[in-house]
Parts: C-alpha cells; sequence; structure tokens
C-alpha cells in the first residue's frame, strides 16, 4: 500500500482528497500547515507528497525546496490555485515533480498521482540499465541520484536522473525537446521547451569535462539532444 | 491614451533623470566659473590695468551670486517636483502589489471550495465509497455551496474597495440604527447559533460615510466571532459610543480568544488564527482583512485586544464623524 503524504489547509478539501485517495487504496496522512508537513517528514518517509502552495505558517514552495535541500527525494505533487506558466516553472523548479490547478477531476489527480508512480518506477526499473550507469569516467545512480563527474561528485534531482536515463536508452539517437516533455513531465505539463536546455546544461556541468564543448550530450540544432555512448577501450 | 511604465523602468528613468540633472547643475557651474576665468585672463592679456579688472572681477563674483541663487531656487523647485513623481511611482508600485495580491486572494478562495465540490460530487460517482460515507458528503456539499457565495460577497466587497467596480457612495447616516439593523440580520442567519447579545448603543450616532460597506465591516466582525465559536455558547458584547467626534465601536465576545503571538497577523490576508482543532474548515482568510480595510478607507482604526485563548477577543473601532460635503 503505497503511503500518501497530504498537506492541505482546506479542511473540507482535504477531507475530500483523504475520502477519494483511500477509496484507491492509498494510505493518507493528513498535515495542515508547512511546519506539521516539514515535522512529520522529518521523522517518516512517504512514497509521495500531496503539497498545497498557499499554507499557512511555510508555504508548499518552501517546504518543497528544503526538504530537497536536506536530500529528501520523496516525489512532490503541487496542488495549487495558481495557474500561471511562471508558477508552474517556480514550482518545478524548487525540486516539484508535478503540478495540479484547483479545481481539479479526480480522474485527473489520479492520473497524475500513477503517472508519478510509473516515470518513478521506469527510473528505478533495472531493465535496460542497471541502477549504476558508468561513462567516460562518469557514474550515475538511478537510484540514490548521486553522481560523480571530472567535477566530483553531486546530489542530482529526480528529474535530472530522468533525463540522463531517457537520453542513454535512447544512445546514439536524436532525442526531441517534446520527447523528454512527454517523458519526463508528462505530456499535460510543458514547462517550456526551455526547462529542457536548462537541464542539460546542468547535466553537461556535471558530466563533461569542457562543458563548453560537449561530446556526450550533444545539441542536435533545431531538434533536440543526443547523448554520445563514449567508446569502450 | 495613458502611458503605462512598469514600475522598475518608471524607477530606473526616474533615477536617470535624477542623476542627469545634478550632473548638468555640475557642469553648469564649472562652466559659469570656466567663462569667468576666460574673461579676466583676456583682459589682462590686452593690458586693461588692475584697477578695472579688479571691477571686472567684483561684477563677475556679483552676477555668480545671483545666477548660483536663482540655480538653488530652480534646484529646489526641481526637486519638490522629482519628490512627488518619486511619490506617484511608490503609490503606483504599492498599488500593483495589492493588485497582484487581490488577485490571489480571488483565486484561492474561490478555487478552493470549488475544488472540494468538485471532489465531492466524484466520490458520490464512485462505486468504492461506502452508502455510509455518501451519507456525510451531502452536509458538506452544502456547507461548501455556502462558503463559495460568502466568498464571492466577500470579493466583491474587495473589488468595490479596490476601486475595480461601482465607486463607494458616501452620505450621512444613523449608524446606531445601522448597527441595529446588522445585529437582527444576524439573528436570522445564524439561527442555530448560540450566542447571547449585549448591547449598549448610543443613539442617533451619525456618520458620513459608505453605508454599505461600513455595514459590512460589522457583518464581517461579527460572523468573525460566531464562525470560531461555533458549537459554543457565547456571549457578544456591541458597544457604541461618540465622544469629541469620535465614534467608538466595540464588538468583543468571550468565546475562544486568540493567541497573543497571532493578534498581530489577524487582519492580513489569508490569515486564520486560531486554535487548529477549533478552527472552522471555512475561515475565508478575508474577513477582517476587509474589515480593516472599509475602516481604514473611512479615516478610521481598528485594533484587537485578547488575553489569550478561550479568553474572548475585542475589537475596538474608532471612526471620525466626517464632514458632511
Amino acid at each position: 500500500m503505497k503511503k500518501l503524504l497530504l498537506a492541505e489547509d482546506d479542511r473540507n478539501l482535504a477531507d475530500a482528497l483523504t475520502l477519494i485517495l483511500k477509496s484507491q487504496k492509498y494510505e493518507v496522512e493528513h498535515v495542515r500547515d508547512g511546519k506539521q508537513a516539514l515535522d512529520i517528514l522529518e521523522k517518516s518517509n512517504f512514497d509521495l507528497i500531496l503539497l498545497d502552495i498557499m499554507m499557512p505558517l511555510v508555504d508548499g514552495i518552501s517546504v518543497c525546496k528544503q526538504i530537497r535541500s536536506q536530500g529528501n527525494t520523496t516525489p512532490v505533487l503541487f496542488l495549487t490555485a495558481r495557474d500561471q506558466t511562471e508558477h508552474k516553472i517556480e514550482g518545478l523548479v524548487a525540486g516539484g515533480d508535478d503540478y495540479i490547478t484547483k479545481p481539479f477531476d479526480t480522474q485527473e489527480l489520479l492520473a497524475r498521482i500513477h503517472g508519478i508512480f510509473r516515470r518513478n518506477s521506469w527510473l528505478t526499473a533495472e531493465r535496460s540499465l542497471s541502477a549504476e550507469y558508468n561513462f567516460a569516467g562518469c557514474t550515475i545512480n538511478f537510484k540514490t541520484f548521486e553522481a560523480a563527474g571530472p567535477r566530483g561528485i553531486h546530489k542530482l534531482s529526480r528529474k535530472e536522473c530522468m533525463v540522463v536515463k531517457y537520453l542513454v536508452e535512447h544512445s546514439g539517437e536524436v532525442v526531441s525537446r517534446d520527447d523528454l516533455l512527454d517523458a519526463i513531465w508528462g505530456y499535460h505539463n510543458y514547462p517550456t521547451s526551455r526547462t529542457v536546455d536548462n537541464f542539460i546544461l546542468k547535466l553537461r556541468k556535471i558530466f563533461e569535462r569542457n562543458p563548453n564543448k560537449p561530446v556526450l550530450f550533444e545539441t542536435v540544432r533545431g531538434v533536440g539532444y543526443r547523448f554520445v555512448p563514449p567508446q569502450k577501450n | 491614451m495613458s502611458l503605462q511604465l512598469k514600475p522598475k523602468a518608471a524607477f530606473l528613468v526616474f533615477n536617470f533623470m535624477v542623476i542627469f540633472l545634478m550632473a548638468n547643475a555640475v557642469w553648469w557651474f564649472i562652466l559659469m566659473e570656466r567663462v569667468i576665468d576666460e574673461k579676466i585672463e583676456m583682459s589682462q592679456e590686452l593690458g586693461t590695468s588692475p584697477e578695472v579688472i579688479e571691477q571686472i572681477y567684483e561684477q563677475e563674483s556679483s552676477r555668480r551670486r545671483m545666477v548660483v541663487l536663482e540655480g538653488v531656487v530652480f534646484f529646489l523647485v526641481l526637486l519638490a517636483g522629482l519628490w512627488m513623481i518619486y511619490r506617484t511611482l511608490v503609490k503606483q508600485r504599492e498599488l500593483r502589489q495589492q493588485q497582484e495580491n487581490f488577485m490571489m486572494a480571488i483565486t484561492h478562495e474561490l478555487k478552493t471550495p470549488l475544488a472540494s465540490i468538485n471532489l465531492y460530487v466524484d466520490s458520490l460517482l464512485t462505486p468504492e465509497i461506502a452508502e455510509q460515507e455518501k451519507q456525510n458528503i451531502l452536509p458538506k456539499i452544502k456547507h461548501d455551496v455556502y462558503r463559495l457565495k460568502r466568498q464571492v460577497e466577500n470579493v466583491l466587497e474587495v473589488a468595490r474597495h479596490h476601486g475595480l467596480t461601482e465607486k463607494s457612495s458616501y452620505e450621512s447616516f444613523n449608524l446606531s440604527q445601522l448597527l441595529g439593523q446588522r445585529l437582527d440580520e444576524l439573528k436570522k442567519f445564524y439561527t442555530n447559533a448560540n450566542y447571547r447579545l449585549r448591547t449598549d448603543i448610543e443613539e442617533s450616532v451619525r456618520i458620513y460615510g459608505d453605508r454599505r460597506s461600513i455595514g459590512k465591516a460589522i457583518d464581517l466582525i461579527l460572523e468573525n466571532s460566531l464562525v470560531h465559536n461555533e458549537g459554543r455558547d457565547i456571549e457578544i458584547a456591541v458597544e457604541l459610543s461618540l465622544s469629541n467626534n469620535i465614534i467608538s465601536l466595540n464588538i468583543g465576545d468571550n468565546g475562544c480568544g486568540v493567541d497573543k503571538e497571532e493578534l498581530a497577523n489577524i487582519f492580513d490576508q489569508f490569515y486564520r488564527a486560531g486554535p487548529e482543532l477549533t478552527r472552522p474548515s471555512y475561515g475565508t482568510g478575508l474577513g477582517l482583512y476587509i474589515a480593516k480595510e472599509i475602516i481604514n478607507s473611512h479615516g478610521g482604526t481598528i485594533s484587537v485586544i485578547s488575553d489569550g485563548p478561550s479568553k474572548g477577543i475585542k475589537f475596538l473601532i474608532k471612526l471620525k464623524r466626517g464632514k458632511e460635503r
């Protein structure tokens, strides 16, 4: 049984969400403000956090930033009334995994939750790649999100790991920005293709010997990106 | 058509203008000094006698004093103008911020109950949810609909107040009478609430203001007491008096009260105080904020005192009687 943390200050909405989620066989724990959310996250582990953005004491974005900085990688789904693109990006930059705008339908909510779990299990599955992947003197672990590159060890975000895994799974192929958005953010939630570019820039800084002259994560002009597997000696 | 500048750009242009004018002033002064020096040099070259040069120097000095004096006056006037422009810009920036907050308030306050209703209706249609639980859902939906209705009213009141809809209309009216009417209305709406009313209302206190808004502010403060003391037996005390042209309106209760630390935030937008367990689900987070805005816009003040949890709360409103225009 998957265990969800619901952080929502509105009692009626929280009751409604709990009812629906429990009917779908999720275990739900409910907190009513950002501080309570942070407290409980220090003690217990969850499979997913449903985080309202506007909450008393500590807002959802800050909660997400804080747990990420503490190394907590639990997926976060933001629930919010704001639906402007910049707010979506703000949430995703803070380390959120997805974003749903109030008022949402039950089906939409459940689809988002399933989407997060599906992408997550793809990331940690060891079908095509083992948990740890080595290339050109670099290492990435798709379970611990740790990466080692020419400039040392880094902790990646879930999305960054997903981008690497997707590109590696499609080694040598040209992957368009839309493909990446589709696979990693879900079709509904385009954070604009610029976001993808920023992710690639960050990955180059970690893995490329010379980030300005990438040889692993190549740009294919006008189309997207390609992961060039290094030649084995 | 009006020229709309973004605040950031406007401040940039403004700063540039100030720097440019200051630099110009210094430059003019240097230029003037140079002209005087050149004039004297030229006279020396022409072999003018020292007495005449002295005379020229005196003349130029007095002219310079005059120019400097005129320059100072000019700059003072200019600075006054700049100061006024600066204040307008600051005001505009504040208004913009207020508008943004207002938009956020609308979005949050309307979408949350809507989301909840939406999910409850979905739950009713979900076969996995037991019949017994479904029985509990309808009153919750009803509750949310009531909430939504109140929010729409509140939001319209904020809109009205921010001048987004019709201009508020000021008139002279009998505040004592209005207060009596609002208390009667309260009885009609909150038929189930357990409260006793203790009133000490001075008769025929007149005020110059917007009747509807002030009525709304009174409603919001009274409702605040009822909403936060749902299921409790409380006494609401209402006092109205006039002295030295200042109207004092005090509304208090002996209910759940507020933690002293929370008092400072009670008038903030979205702020919902009160002990966690007794906090009602439909605290608007807008009510007291709107009440405060209304009182402030009438040139009045509102403050709050509470001795802590379960020790009641009291709102003190001071209003000027206002001129009849």
